[in-house]
This record gives structure tokens, sequence and C-alpha cells, in this order.
């Protein structure tokens, strides 16, 4: 829980001061070592609301009955405890009714970077397994790993890398949108799979033909440091039964388009699912809360310093817009000029004239404009005259 | 256009309503009313044309057309009755009714023919939505969604432009493509040209960068004799070989699982029949269905006449491509950075309406200036895969052209 505050830039009267303000012991650095390191400590008064529960007073107890039904059940619900502690990651049962789990601390002492490789896929798949059971879990937020922009590359690589079982590791990925008019349905989205000279095409899962609905892509899609969030969310969706037909080169079928439409179910409650987490948790858990979310972001929605974009090392966002989480500053978005305008202006995010048309964007955007009719102020890039619209050549 | 049609519903509902209401004033005072609140626009529209003229004949320069009638199949590619037609098909799409309809400056509806030409202009002229939205006096965001309103609407209605032929009229094109080329049972010719972008610098695929290292996606296209396309595919990227590009089409499919150029003729000679199938150049491989010329150093002169018979009919789909590609220059032009979701359907709908003009009995008008090749960048590649049995049709083909040849020759003589 203290893990999200930056010890580093806070002087220690203020950790003390939050540590008592929290019921933590107050002391030195190594203290607290140990107390992460040892979170079944008996100076820990953990605000655990299972074990509170089960060490509540209850008035029933004088019950004879409930002391005979509590001796039967005693052993199961020995065991469901443990479960449940294993499954919300409260850590150790404190309780000395059951027996305790001893397990060793979750978190690596030197945690590297982990990269995985062409021979790792048997590890990724169970990696993979692990997540999708998180991602099932209701409580997945509590184990609140804060995830670096590393740890989402990660998993995307951990993601192709289980999409990769037909053989498919060091392929680079291509999503395309195919009109071909032999087919009863025209239109339809293909995963085109590249190595050097060979290419491999893939039904998408969770594809989507709706194409020129500006609206529902501004709704559905956040971004993330450059990625955008419905992918992660499609994946989740898609990634648990990776069908790929035998042949190198599948077509559309009515099958395909029915698991479209049961994945885009799934990953629209898997967002319910966890908003709904989200929303339960605020009320409950606040400290969770502060492990998901970026403190500075927290406090200040207009915060002028991005975490989640690639100019983090003292990058200063356009007013905030990564805070405002519809969009990000740019660190790696293909949308360009604020987000929304396909294409955009990336290529000359270096330049100030980035800043000045990101800002001149979110006035625009904030005034009602239409992103259609969004105007760079300066060239985008090459071959392009000043004055030019900012994203798509096309309508 | 699906998003747009409940909310036309209840206009349409709406107007009704207020119709029934107001129908004795409107008997009362009908000119009046009817100017003042645009209820309808189905009337069609001149007044756009005659402003359009005014304002952008001068710029044709030397080339001035000596009648409206040309200018405007100049300007819009199609003649003012093919205009009219296009219109029709798109008119419930591209209706504007208040207060979700498109507007211009002067607070008017845009009529469908307004769009229809503002939408023709940009696909014809490859120019940027600004200098369109000035030559009409509208402004870029209007051109923007104009077209692709109208590129919508295309791909929902005018979808029965672009169909496999019966096997009828299939018959008709077979005897045509022998007429002119002499190759008998000939379908018709396919051919694939490079529609080059330019992507951002970051986060692109090298998968669209091609052999020329442009980016750019690749259309596929089997024509008929007419340089009609009867079947496209488009949207993979252009660093892919042909070979593949061919392989991932629903036309190889359906031609390798036999649903497709199934007709056989026979062949005087041996008795022995051959399939239907189509021509190409050497940069499609050879196969059962896919005819592609020799390409030895020491051909034998029949080998060269059947080369010679390949090409006429190869040239269809090569015209095709560069009608297609000069009449529509937004295909032509180096696209700035297109959405690539979209790009698919602003190529399919330059097909459509390449056929609608040929559907028509139109023509594009001499003035527009063509290439002598669709992908005159792009230096042919030449397809090693040769298919055994493919081979074998091929060397019939030649020996009955041959047989055929002589035959002729020895009546001549008598």
């Amino acid at each position: 829980m203290v893990c999200s505050v930056s010890t580093g830039k806070s002087g220690p009267n203020w950790l003390d001061r939050l540590r008592s303000s929290r019921g933590f012991p107050s002391g030195e650095a190594s203290n607290l070592e140990n107390f992460l390191n040892n979170p079944t400590s008996p100076d820990l008064k953990q605000p655990d609301p299972i074990s509170d529960h089960n060490l509540d007073p209850n008035p029933s107890k004088n019950d004879p009955g409930f002391d005979r039904i509590q001796k039967e059940d005693n052993q199961l619900f020995d065991v469901m405890t443990n479960v449940l502690f294993e499954l919300f990651n409260y850590g150790d049962s404190n309780n000395g009714n059951f027996p305790k789990i001893k397990k060793s601390c979750r978190k690596q002492s030197n945690p590297r970077i982990y990269i995985p490789s062409n021979n790792d896929i048997n590890e990724n798949v169970k990696v993979h397994s692990e997540k999708e059971s998180r991602s099932d879990d209701d409580n997945s937020q509590v184990a609140g790993v804060k995830e670096s922009s590393e740890n989402l590359v990660l998993r995307r690589n951990e993601e192709e890398g289980d999409m990769s079982k037909g053989n498919l590791s060091g392929f680079s990925l291509t999503e395309v949108t195919v009109i071909d008019t032999s087919y009863k349905s025209w239109k339809f989205e293909k995963l085109l799979y590249r190595k050097k000279n060979v290419w491999k095409v893939r039904d998408k899962k969770g594809a989507s033909v709706n194409v020129g609905s500006k609206k529902k892509r501004k709704q559905s899609a956040s971004f993330m440091n450059g990625e955008k969030k419905q992918k992660v969310v499609d994946k989740e969706g898609s990634g648990r039964e990776p069908e790929f037909a035998s042949n190198e080169v599948t077509y559309p079928t009515n099958k395909s388009v029915e698991g479209h439409e049961k994945v885009v179910d799934t990953a629209g409650k898997i967002l319910k699912k966890k908003e709904a987490n989200l929303k339960s948790e605020k009320g409950s858990t606040p400290v969770i809360l502060i492990k998901s979310i970026p403190p500075r972001q927290r406090r200040d929605a207009t915060a002028r310093h991005c975490e989640h974009c690639s100019f983090a090392t003292g990058g200063v966002c356009a007013v905030g817009v990564c805070a405002v989480a519809e969009w990000s500053c740019g660190g790696g978005v293909a949308s360009g000029c604020g987000g929304g305008v396909d294409a955009g202006c990336s290529g000359f995010r270096s330049s100030w004239w980035w800043w000045v048309c990101a800002l001149w964007v979110r006035w625009y955007w904030g005034r009602g404009g239409d992103t259609v009719g969004v105007w760079c102020l300066t060239s985008c890039g090459a071959n392009v005259v000043c004055g030019e619209l900012v994203g798509s050549d096309l309508v | 256009m699906a998003p747009d049609k409940k909310p036309k519903k209840d206009d349409a509902k709406k107007f009704k309503k207020m119709k029934n209401k107001t129908k004795t004033k409107i008997k009362k005072k009908k000119s009046k009313n009817v100017s003042s609140v645009p209820m309808d626009n189905r009337a069609i529209d001149s007044e756009w044309w005659d402003i359009f003229w005014r304002r952008n004949s001068p710029t044709l320069g030397s080339n001035e057309p000596s009648n409206e009638e040309e200018g405007f199949k100049i300007f819009f590619r199609v003649s003012k009755k093919t205009f009219e037609y296009i219109c029709s098909l798109v008119r419930e799409d591209l209706i504007s009714r208040p207060p979700s309809g498109l507007i211009n400056i002067e607070g008017r509806l845009l009529s469908v023919e307004k769009q229809v030409a503002i939408a023709l202009r940009r696909l014809a002229s490859g120019e940027s939505q600004v200098s369109v939205g000035a030559s009409f006096g509208v402004g870029q965001s209007t051109v923007s969604q104009v077209t692709w309103r109208f590129i919508e609407a295309m791909e929902e209605r005018a979808k029965h432009h672009l169909k496999w032929p019966d096997s009828s009229k299939m018959d008709e094109i077979k005897s045509k493509f022998e007429a002119f080329s002499g190759l008998p049972n000939c379908c018709g010719a396919i051919d694939a040209t490079h529609i080059i972008m330019t992507l951002p610098a970051v986060e692109t695929s090298d998968d669209w960068c091609d052999q020329e290292k442009n980016y750019s996606m690749f259309v596929q296209g089997v024509v008929d004799n007419e340089m009609r396309f009867l079947d496209i595919v488009t949207g993979w990227p252009g660093g892919m070989p042909i070979s593949r590009l061919l392989k991932c089409s629903g036309f190889h499919k359906l031609c390798e699982s036999g649903e497709r150029l199934t007709g056989k003729v026979g062949m005087p000679t041996k008795g022995e029949e051959i399939r239907e199938y189509i021509v190409d150049g050497a940069n499609f491989p050879l196969l059962p269905w896919l005819i592609t010329p020799y390409e030895d150093n020491d051909l034998e002169i029949p080998m060269l006449e059947f080369n010679q018979m390949l090409e006429a009919a190869r040239a269809a789909a090569v015209k095709a491509f560069s009608e297609l590609k000069g009449g529509w220059r937004i295909l032509s032009k180096v696209m700035w950075r297109p959405d690539k979701r979209k790009l698919p359907s602003i190529i399919l709908v330059c097909c459509l309406l390449h056929n609608i003009i040929i559907d028509c009995g139109d023509n594009l008008h001499p003035d527009v200036v063509l290439s002598g090749h669709h992908d005159s960048d792009y230096i042919g590649q030449s397809c090693k895969h040769i298919d055994p049995i493919g081979r074998t049709i091929r060397e019939n083909m030649t020996k009955h052209l041959q047989h055929c040849k002589e035959k002729a020759s020895c009546i001549h003589n008598i």
C-alpha cells in the first residue's frame, strides 16, 4: 500500500506522519522494509475486512448451537478462509484459529524486466493463464500492481506470445481492413503476420467493420502509453480461445461473425465488471485507488507532468491532456494532435509546434468543436504546406 | 450511415406530423411556406452547377470546353445523365433533413446534387479538401463529411455494379475476348496496382512498405472485355508479394475450390477440354485457371504468337486500372496519412464509379489525362511459380491456336 509513495521525493517526517496517520509503526526505513517483507508482524493492525469479521465478537457465539456448527465446519472454514486470503491477496491470516500458510514475499527483491523469448512459449502460456484468472477475479484490482509502461508492453508481448501458439512467434502483426467482393460480406478485418517473406493471415477476433464511427472510437478507445486500452481488453476477451484455422489463409465465415459478437460481449462485460469493481472499492478501500492511479493525477486533474507518456522524464503535457485519461499526451499515440484525429502529427511531436497544435485542439474541443474540422497551425511533416488539415488526408 | 438512419426516420415522422398540421395553411400560402421551410429537398437542384461553372470554368484554361456538358464531364468524370443516376442511388442516404442535415454557409440545406458533386470532385481531382471546398463555396469540414457520407452510401447502394457475371453474360464476355484477342474461353484479365500513401514515421509497420520503398495498399481486380471490374480485393499492404495477394483473395479460393471459372469448351485438335481461365502478366503465377505468358528467352514462333494474344487480352486489365487511377485521381496521388480502414472503401467506390460509367454507356472525357501504365514506377517482378497443370493447359492452347491458324491459312489459300 505504501509502495506507491515515492520515498525518494518525500522527507522522513512526512513518511512518519503518514505511517502514524494510517496506524503503522513509525520508525526507520529498515523497519518499514521489515514491515513490507513480513506483513504478518504482530505490530501490524491490518484493516482486513475478512479477518476483522472473523474476530468480531458476535452475540450469537454465546449460543451453544452455534458452537457446535462452528466446530463441525471448522475444517472447511479454515480451508475456505485460506483460499480467500490466497485469492484476494490480503496477506496471511493472523487469526490464530486456523493454521497459517507460510508464504514467501510475492515481490522479487530485485525485480528485472522479463523479455520473453521464443523458447519461453510454454512459460508465457502459464503466465497468460494466470493473468486470465486474475482478470476473471472480481478483486483483481486488489493486487494493485502499478503497471508501468514496461509492464504494459510485456503484457502485450505475452498475449502475442500466446497468440503465437500456431508458430507465429517472431512475426510482426498488422491489422488490415479488407474489401473482397468475392465474399457475401465484402468488408472484414484480418490479422496479418509477417516474418520476412512469410505471410500468414488470421481472422481478427472481436474485429469491427464499423468504419467511420468516430464517436464510438472516442468512447471506447482510451489511450495509455500509446496503446489503445481497447486493444488490451479485446485481447483479454479474445486471447482466451486463440483458435486458428489450419490453413495459412483463412476466410470470413458466419461462425467467425458469431464469435466476434461473443467477444464484444465478453469485452463489454469485463469493462463493466471492472468499472463496478472500481466503484465498490472506492468506497471501502481508498488506499487501493492510490495504488492504481498515480498520486499527482489523483490530486490534480490538471497536473502538467505526465507519467504515462514517453515524455515522462521531465516532459510537460499540454494542459494535462493525459490526466483526462481519454487520450494520452501523445507518447507513441498514433492519434496525433491531442488524439482523436487519425494519423495526426506524431511525426513532428518533438517540435514545439506540436504542443501549440495540441493546445489548440484541446481548446477547440472544449468549445464543442468537430474533430474533422481541426486545423493545424503549421506544417505536419514533409510535403505538407502550412495550414493543411491535421490528421487524415482523406475524409 | 447506419447511425444516421434512425434519426432520419424520426425526423421524417416529425415532418409528416408537421405537414398534416399545417396542411390547410400550406394550401393557402403555397409558395411562401415551401420556400421558407425546406421540408424536403427532393427536387433536383441545378443551381449549384450554375454557380460552380461560373466560378470554375476559367480554371480549365486553354482546355476550356466548348459547352457546359463537356465541362461537366471534365470536372466530375460523368455526364449529367450518369450524374443524375448516381444521385438517385444515394438520395435516400444523403438527403438533408433539418436539424441534422448539412447546411452551407448561407444556412440552406445542401442538396443531394451538390453533395454528390462535392464528393465526385474530391475523388476525381484528388485535390485537397480545402481546394475542393473553395470551388464549391463550402468549408473543408463539409467536404470531408460529404465525401465520407457519399462513400458509405455508395458502398451500400451501388453494390450491384460490381458482381461476377452469370453464365449467359459470361458467354458474351468470352466471345468478345476471343473476338479481339483470339483466346478461346477467356473470362477476363487480372491485374493489381499500388495505391501510394505516406504514413506516420512512428508506429508504422514495414508491411506497408513495398518494393519501391513506398507505403502502399494493393488493389487487385479482374476485368471483362469492356474494362468493367468483375471482382476486386483491396486493403492488403503493398509490401505483400502479388502471388500472396492473389492467394489471400476470395477469388483464388473460389477458383481453387471449383466454384468459379468452371465452364469448359471443347478443343477440336485433340478432343481435349480446357477450363475457363483469366489472363495476366508474368507477375502472377501460372495456374490452371490463370494463364500467364511464356517467359523463356528462346521462344518459338507459336509461343510468341500466344504471348501476343495474351497481351491483347491482358491489356483490358492494364487499361482499366489506368482509367481508374486517371479518372479518380485520389487514387493516383500520394495520399497523406490516410486512415487505412477507410482507404479500402474509397478504392471500392472509385471502382464502382468506374463501372457505373461503363454500365451507363458513358466514358471518360478525352481530355482526362491517363498515364501509360497504372503502376509506371513499379518494375514488374516475374513470378516463378508454375503449376504443372497450368503449364499443360497453356501448351495445349498454344497448339490449338497454331492449328486454328494453319487451318485458317489453308482455307484462305483455297
